[in-house]
């Protein structure tokens, strides 16, 4: 049973951190675009 | 940034924890009793993200304030996910602790409801080409919406609990255990700060979109 | 009620009411409904084919005695409840096919337009439901222990139908897809109705544990709520 619960756990973290990747990346490309129209304005 | 990556910390501690130190609550088959953790705060973010919704609906036919809308629109979405989210883990605690993947109890009927609201929201706001209009029927909408809400609360238990007499065991209350409290709490600390970052992320998208909506026109 | 005034010749005018504004919208659209008879048309073929199609195939002799109290109730209410869906927009959506919107916006108040759609709309349901409650009482041999109960449920849950709907008929007679529109956007907002109304009827059917009318005054306690918030919001909807 034990085993089984690390695998689930271990899934877990990789969706969660494979998520706050996504969204880190995400967050510096918005960065990047709401400079580049500051710029612009 | 420091808030954020403490933030993905925060919740990779919560999973550990989750699997690792909280224990298996009696009562459920297994270790079933550990989607709570997950499904619970999930379902009580897709509520919060509507109130804000609302909220910010109210705001901005008081106001006009595109950016209320933005929170307004922003919220839903997520709130959406989050409803989606909770349906599907609850379903799959369902089965198995109950055997069938669906059977209508009342917090199963009304996290249904919900999605059932958010949908129609999306489809008036896409129905809708014009956009102060769309923002004016969808704050609207939101507030209808909201105000029908009070008597599923009253009237769904009232029905259902006729029908199936032996209802589900209430998971709102986890366990006495101080170990599975902690845990519970931490995951949602963890859910709710998610749902601000990603919130904000949206926030800053639509904003941006509207700048260049704006610059087109200049 | 031509006074003269300097001898000048001036009509009398009595300031309009929201009350008189709105008799006179409700009016104006049952006359023109009772040339067409087009909406209630719309509804009656909904209610009475699904009526039809319900009896036909389930019968008064396929389900067994102690379900048919709620069985039935919700058989009633689905027909009710999707006829309302079916034809009650059409208050505002032939105003946009005539063409006529923006003389209605020009000749009254906001919440008296949405006092005169509503009443008509309740007239509409009124109608259909004097037909259709009737028809399915004596083609599914259903019992009803307490009548004064489930008249008055009937009644309750009629109005909430057209109090819950007349608004957002409003807001989708100018969009795309209106039919599925409004039922996407209505039946939310109806579920709490319908289910309060469903068990009531079941109550009433059963006629035990009717003391109060616990159901009855859910549903007008829903009708308040949706009459309120609708003449809050309706101006806003409207003014677009």
């Amino acid at each position: 049973m034990k085993d089984g619960l690390n695998f689930v756990m271990g899934v877990n973290l990789v969706v969660w951190f494979g998520i706050a990747f996504y969204l880190f990346i995400l967050d510096r490309k918005i960065k990047k675009l709401e400079d580049s129209t500051y710029n612009k304005r | 940034m420091i808030v954020r990556a403490l933030l993905t910390t925060w919740m990779a501690v919560i999973i550990i924890a989750a699997f690792l130190y909280a224990e298996a609550a009696q009562g459920f088959p297994g270790e079933t009793s550990r989607i709570l953790f997950f499904h619970v705060p999930q379902a009580w973010i897709a509520t919060l993200a509507f109130l804000i919704s609302m909220i910010a609906s109210v705001l901005y036919l008081a106001k006009r304030n595109v950016k209320a809308d933005y929170i307004a629109q922003s919220a839903a979405e997520l709130g959406f996910l989050f409803c989606v989210l909770a349906t599907v883990t609850g379903s799959i605690f369902a089965k198995a602790t109950w055997g069938s993947f669906w059977n209508w109890d009342p917090r199963q009927t009304s996290i249904v409801i919900l999605l059932m609201i958010y949908g129609a929201y999306f489809a008036l706001r896409s129905a809708v080409p014009d956009t102060e209009r769309k923002r004016v029927f969808a704050a609207a909408y939101s507030i209808l919406a909201f105000a029908a809400v009070p008597f599923l609360v009253f009237v769904v238990p009232r029905i259902t609990s006729s029908l199936h007499p032996e209802n589900t065991m209430n998971p709102a209350s986890p366990g006495m255990d101080p170990k599975t409290l902690k845990v519970f709490l931490g995951s949602l600390f963890a859910y709710t700060g998610l749902f601000v970052w990603m919130l904000r992320l949206k926030i800053r998208i639509l904003t941006l979109e509207g700048w260049r909506v704006r610059d087109l026109f200049r | 009620m031509h006074q003269t005034k300097n001898g000048r010749q001036t009509t009398q005018t009595r300031p309009s009411t929201y009350l008189n504004e709105a008799v006179a919208i409700w009016l104006r659209d049952l006359r023109s409904e009772f040339r067409t008879r087009y909406a209630l048309n719309a509804i009656l073929m909904f209610a009475v084919t699904t009526l039809i199609a319900v009896s036909f195939s389930i019968g008064s002799f396929r389900i067994e005695e102690a379900e048919r109290p709620f069985l039935y109730a919700v058989l009633l209410w689905i027909i009710l409840t999707f006829s309302a869906l079916s034809g009650l927009a059409r208050s505002f959506v032939k105003e946009e096919e005539a063409g006529t919107m923006d003389i209605l916006k020009l000749s009254a108040r906001p919440q008296a337009v949405f006092l005169g759609k509503l009443l008509f709309n309740l007239t509409l349901l009124g109608a259909v439901e004097l037909i259709i409650v009737p028809s399915f009482i004596l083609l599914m041999a259903y019992q009803i222990n307490f009548p004064g109960f489930f008249i008055a449920m009937i009644i309750s849950g009629g109005i909430g139908l057209a109090a819950g709907t007349t608004i957002i008929a409003a807001m989708i007679s100018r969009a795309s897809a209106r039919g599925a529109l409004f039922s996407a956007l209505s039946f939310p907002l109806l579920l709490p109705l319908m289910i309060t109304a469903i068990k009531g009827c079941e109550r009433a059917a059963v006629g035990i544990g009717t003391a109060g009318w616990p159901e009855v005054k859910m549903a007008v306690a829903y009708v308040i709520v949706m009459v309120i918030m609708s003449l809050f919001l309706f101006p806003l909807v409207w003014e677009e």
